[in-house]
């Protein structure tokens, strides 16, 4: 059984997106050398090989910016 | 059930011996042995066994005079185990979700799980979780050519992905027009040695790679040729050939073939036949073979490709290797470094035996030596992106459950297909539906056991000892009803929360499944499978039809489990739609073209008459 993150509001299958979506960032940031997080969830949620839920995690993002923490 | 055994029992009457002639394997087994018991007066005690594994006369003949007259009361006591822990898991966990979501007063659905059928869906929800929470990462590949005696040769970077950009660009950069120096020739020479006799799995999963067939339509054809005694039994693990099925007789028998003919005389002038066996063993029957018997008839269609594929295997197997020669240039330019590779075949070997079913991948290669110095035609980096992984196919997920040791060979085929008709998974790429995330997840808090591959593990390890005569069927079976009885309490007592759960995946999951993603192009309402009030007939119609009173309508198939797909039409964009009946190849079709090529391909004269037909047809959407 999957635990929720006790710091988000998200379910645990949201919350797990999550955390693969912040932990792609400094990858991203690698690849791109340098990359806003914002221009990393615009290109991130046009592309077809994200997951829907990953997908539902970057539109989250886009509107509330405030939880990139 | 009942009428069956007073049939038999009303033949049974005035009988000397009792020959049990069932398949000789556990199942048949227990078959055997519970009609001689219970139709046939107790006869079980003295029946005598007769195994086999091919239905041609010789081998009949020969099992009927080495009848064997030793009980197999373990084979069967741990077969009867089996089915009895299936019954108990399967039936209590099933009904109780079944029944859990019919009481919330929505409909009803049949749900069902059990020990094989549990971690199969896991498999598959799983992996859709992976899909699903999955985040690209960007990647660079190089691509560049060299031209060579006037013909362009593609090259391979020594790196096949780089993790940035501007290490992509410096590459290109660099090495844009450079003259590259051949610094090696490699050459080398690998043996690629016949395949194994198949098993079961192996044949459904080669029959899925070239025919499409799903694991249960190739079960069905290979039973049928069985019965038509034209391969030996086809639910085998074995891909062992053993010398006395006689494999000169056979191939004798395959060469009545036309086609076969010439690669039968020439497997005959090689020497010593010696078959390629693989490890798997099955102690009841050989690997899957021709029996070299002539079909009574043509065979037609499936069973004639099905038969055409294990006739080319079995002469494939006694073949010797291939040879094939890889040949790999390595070119420089500074530090960079490029490859060139090519192969082609030196001896064809069993490839020759197995042609249509072998891919050619040999890739010709430019004379060029060391010392030589193309240039750089074109080089360019290409973004590409990580890839998610791949969803299951029927033959994919049969492998898995045969790595994992879940399932027989006899079951797992059935499984597949049992999740496509609960719901659970739709489409050939295997996608786990809302339904199948609900029961994994409730499952997965109150009877993790279920969905764990390691219990039905441990339980061909209780099956064996059985077997062995180091545990019995009733110590199993008191343990296993200690382990459900804990489980049923705490699922009983969350009865309504889980039905609740259940009910509302299943209502949202029946109005998915019929609704279409693209609007109506009359009136851009939903458009849905509904079924005609008058003739039964389903077909697609429009939402609109009593609201704006819209008359779309398209065809659809009448036969089968109808599932609307996620792809669309390469030609018209529509939606396509997949038909799934028991046992055959899915039908997956676009309706719009489907209906213009229909409409298209009508008489003249018809067309007239249509107009009239399809008004009485049209029917009001229910």
């Amino acid at each position: 059984m999957k635990i929720v993150d006790a710091n988000t509001d998200l379910c645990a299958n949201h919350s797990e997106a999550y955390s693969k979506v912040k932990g792609a960032y400094s990858l991203w940031f690698a690849a791109y050398g340098n990359l806003t997080h914002e221009d990393f969830l615009k290109r991130l949620v046009v592309l077809p090989e994200t997951g829907d839920r990953a997908r539902e995690v970057v539109r989250f993002l886009i509107h509330n910016p405030e939880r990139w923490k | 059930m009942a009428r069956w055994v007073r049939v038999i029992g009303s033949i049974a009457t005035n009988i000397g011996r009792f020959i049990n002639a069932c398949d000789y394997d556990i199942e048949g087994s227990v078959i055997g042995h519970t009609i001689l018991q219970y139709a046939c007066d107790g006869a079980h005690t003295s029946a005598l066994r007769m195994k086999f594994s091919t239905m041609t006369e010789r081998e009949l003949r020969f099992a009927f005079q080495k009848l064997d007259s030793k009980p197999e009361l373990s084979l069967v006591n741990a077969g009867k185990c089996r089915h009895e822990l299936d019954w108990l898991y399967g039936i209590n966990l099933s009904r109780l979700l079944t029944e859990s979501a019919l009481k919330q007063g929505r409909g009803y659905a049949t749900l069902s799980t059990g020990r094989v059928q549990g971690p199969t869906l896991g498999f598959v929800v799983e992996r859709e979780e992976e899909i699903s929470c999955f985040v690209p990462v960007p990647l660079w590949t190089i691509n560049s050519t060299i031209l060579h005696d006037g013909k362009i040769y593609s090259l391979e970077y020594e790196k096949d992905k780089i993790a940035s950009q501007s290490e992509a660009k410096i590459v290109c950069d660099e090495c844009r027009g450079a003259v590259l120096d051949v610094r090696s020739v490699e050459s080398r020479d690998t043996q690629q040695h016949s395949p194994y006799p198949f098993d079961l799995s192996s044949l459904q999963s080669e029959a899925y790679r070239h025919f499409g067939n799903s694991p249960a339509r190739t079960l069905a054809l290979a039973e049928r040729l069985y019965l038509d005694a034209l391969i030996s039994y086809p639910r085998t693990s074995s891909q062992k050939l053993p010398p006395d099925i006689g494999y000169a007789e056979i191939l004798k028998g395959i060469a009545s073939h036309a086609e076969y003919r010439p690669l039968v005389a020439k497997l005959m002038t090689e020497g010593d036949l010696r078959p390629n066996n693989g490890p798997k063993e099955d102690p009841a029957h050989p690997a899957i073979f021709p029996t070299g018997e002539s079909p009574k008839g043509p065979l037609l269609g499936g069973e004639a490709k099905l038969y055409d594929l294990i006739s080319r295997r079995f002469m494939a197997t006694f073949s010797d290797p291939s040879l094939k020669t890889s040949l790999r240039v390595i070119l420089n330019h500074n530090n960079y470094r490029f490859f060139l590779s090519g192969s082609r075949i030196v001896k064809l070997g069993w490839i020759e035996f197995y042609r249509p079913y072998v891919f050619d991948d040999s890739r010709p290669l430019p004379d060029l030596k060391i010392g030589d110095r193309p240039k750089i035609r074109d080089i360019k980096s290409v973004e590409k992106f990580t890839q998610p992984p791949h969803r299951y196919n029927p033959s994919s997920l049969l492998k898995k459950m045969e790595d994992m040791n879940i399932g027989t060979k006899a079951t797992r085929a059935s499984i597949i297909d049992l999740l496509y008709r609960r719901g659970y998974v739709r489409d050939e790429r295997m996608k786990a539906s809302e339904l199948a995330d609900k029961v994994n997840e409730v499952l997965s808090v109150y009877c993790p056991l279920i969905l764990d591959p390691s219990f039905t593990a441990n339980l061909e390890n209780l099956m064996q000892d059985i077997q062995n005569g180091t545990s019995s069927r009733r110590r199993v079976l008191v343990e296993a009803l200690d382990h459900l009885r804990s489980i049923m309490l705490s699922l009983a007592e969350k009865e309504e929360e889980v039905g609740s759960q259940l009910s509302e995946v299943i209502v949202a999951q029946r109005v998915a499944g019929v609704t279409f993603e693209l609007p109506c192009p009359k009136c851009g309402l939903k458009l849905a499978v509904v079924r005609s009030r008058g003739s039964g007939k389903r077909f697609i119609g429009c939402n609109g039809k009593w609201q704006t009173g819209c008359d779309f309508t398209l065809p659809l198939p009448q036969l089968g489990n109808l599932t609307l797909l996620t792809r669309h039409c390469n030609v018209c964009g529509f939606q396509m739609i997949q038909a799934r009946s028991k046992g055959r190849r899915p039908l997956v079709s676009c309706p719009r073209c489907y209906a213009t090529k229909a409409r298209d391909a009508k008489p003249s004269s018809k067309r007239i008459e249509t107009p009239s037909r399809i008004a009485r047809e049209t029917p009001s959407a229910t």
